[in-house]
């Protein structure tokens, strides 16, 4: 039950604050992806929850305005484009055990803080993938608490 | 002639901008060239199939660009009526596969990429009379597969030749599988791999040496050796030599039971769990197979090269696509649209019993 830094052969799935910091084009971002691209010949993941948190400010305005215009609407089909290239790990049963298991085990504001991170970890977990994160304090906070038989969160801590 | 068992994912195809040309003359037998200057590279594949349909309006090609891999270009046009001209307005370029060995994959997948990834590509077809340049339009999530499965393939190349194996490569492969792939390629071409490790039950021996560690009580390095150490991909086992196993950063999981079965310094070997802190085994193959130096024909030795070259340009494409889904926002747009979700403080109360 531990949390320990990703070797350079462990793939990953990348946290929404590092998927934000790539997309505004942060140079230590993109040259982490880029690297780890030249090694693995393939890009890191997105869970489903990032792909989630992406799409749902799209999708609020599609319901306030009744559609997108032009602009957004490429902005949007930009991000769906993206989010296929990158490929996505799916929060599946696995995943559910793994979140519910560390769920049970935070307290009430420790859930509200880091209910994304939970099933970002817990996605990444049951897919056999590490995190890469700028958000090292709260991804070692629920690798105290993690099953036995996903004992060990992998991170990558990559800073814009 | 084999059946292809399987054709590339989808057809690739490129506009012809209003090019007049004779109709095609199905019966010549020059190969067909494929240069892409981007690439400094360029192929020429003799013709194995021609057919044409009565009104020519789809002309089909396949040249053999290597052993069980053709090109398949198919030119949609329209006859220019009362003439011996036709007006070519398409050409769709797929490629078929005659095996499942890897090289084939490989070739296919390279090749693929390359046209996907290429500014222009100069295509020279003289039984359909087009020599032209052509821009093909490949959506990037297609060819990050491309890049990948050709990384597998190669992967699978090296361990075959390496080990002289012939291992056949399924359409799909499971993370599990291309992990074993990507271990036994780095043995044997980087002597060491890794595999992710969490603890396990290790056989040490009851002497001083033992019991110094665990007296010691912090972290240690904990080195074996596996005089065979084989390795399973895709069914077959590699031979992969010895091998020095290394748990950096170790502690035992249960000191006290380790001490209890070192109060006799007997020299008997004993179980202990172990457990690796930076979650990693490290495997050092000093005498895994080696790849010959010259271990590929000029044709893949080419196509080797194109690794970095097609990963780079693949990057650059997918960076700037990430960038621009958010170009132009302004900071009210980009709050909006990048913004963690927020519940309330009411959120994942404890269940109430």
């Amino acid at each position: 039950m531990a949390v320990v830094f990703a070797s350079p052969t462990k793939p990953l799935a990348l946290d929404n604050d590092v998927f934000t910091d790539w997309r505004k084009h942060r140079q230590g971002v993109s040259l982490a992806i880029k690297d780890y691209k030249a090694r693995f010949k393939e890009l890191p993941k997105l869970t489903s929850i990032t792909v989630f948190e992406a799409r749902w400010g799209f999708e609020s305005q599609v319901i306030k305005f009744g559609s997108l215009d032009p602009q957004t609407e490429q902005w949007r089909s930009g991000m769906e484009e993206l989010i296929r290239t990158c490929g996505v790990l799916d929060f599946d049963q696995h995943a559910a055990s793994i979140a519910a298991h560390i769920f049970a085990r935070l307290s009430q504001s420790q859930r509200n803080r880091n209910w994304r991170d939970i099933l970002i970890a817990a996605t990444a977990l049951a897919h056999g993938y590490g995190v890469a994160t700028r958000n090292k304090d709260d991804f070692e906070l629920i690798g105290r608490d993690l099953p036995d038989l996903s004992s060990t969160l992998y991170l990558a801590i990559w800073k814009p | 002639m084999a059946t292809a068992i399987s054709a590339q994912e989808h057809e690739m195809t490129a506009s012809i901008v209003a090019l007049n040309h004779p109709l095609p003359d199905i019966s010549a037998d020059l190969p067909v060239e494929l240069i892409f200057s981007e690439f400094d590279y360029s192929l020429s594949a003799p013709l194995v199939e021609r057919s044409s349909t009565a009104d020519f309006q789809w002309t089909t090609i396949k040249a053999e660009v290597d052993k069980d891999v053709l090109v398949v270009c198919r030119l949609k046009g329209s006859r220019i009526a009362d003439s011996e001209k036709m007006r070519s307005e398409e050409l769709a370029i797929n490629f078929e596969i005659k095996s499942s060995r890897p090289r084939a994959r490989f070739v296919a997948a390279t090749l693929q990429a390359m046209l996907g990834l290429s500014g222009t590509v100069r295509l020279r077809i003289p039984a359909l009379h087009l020599d032209a340049p052509l821009q093909f339009s490949v959506p990037l999530d297609k060819l990050a597969r491309l890049i990948h499965g050709r990384w597998m393939s190669y992967q699978l190349m090296v361990i075959n030749r390496a080990c002289g194996m012939i291992i056949s490569e399924p359409p799909q492969l499971s993370r599990e599988e291309q992990d074993r792939i990507s271990f036994a390629y780095d043995a044997i071409v980087e002597r060491g791999a890794e595999r992710q490790f969490y603890q396990g039950a290790f056989s040490l021996r009851a002497d001083e040496q033992t019991r110094a560690l665990v007296d010691v009580g912090s972290s240690f390095t904990h080195r074996f050796v596996i005089d065979h150490f084989y390795h399973e991909v895709l069914g077959h086992q590699l031979n992969l030599g010895s091998a020095v196993a290394i748990a950096s950063n170790a502690i035992f999981v249960n000191r006290d039971e380790a001490l209890h079965r070192l109060e006799r310094l007997d020299g008997r070997e004993f179980k202990a769990l172990i457990r690796v802190m930076d979650g990693v085994l490290k495997y050092e193959f000093a005498d895994a197979p080696r790849l010959p130096a010259t271990a590929w024909d000029e044709q893949i030795a080419g196509l080797v090269e194109m690794e970095k070259p097609l990963d780079e340009l693949h990057f650059d494409a997918v960076n700037k696509l990430a960038a621009a889904t958010l170009a132009g926002m302004t900071e009210e747009e980009m709050q909006l649209y990048t913004q963690p979700l927020h519940l309330d403080e009411e959120a994942f109360a404890d269940p109430e019993i």
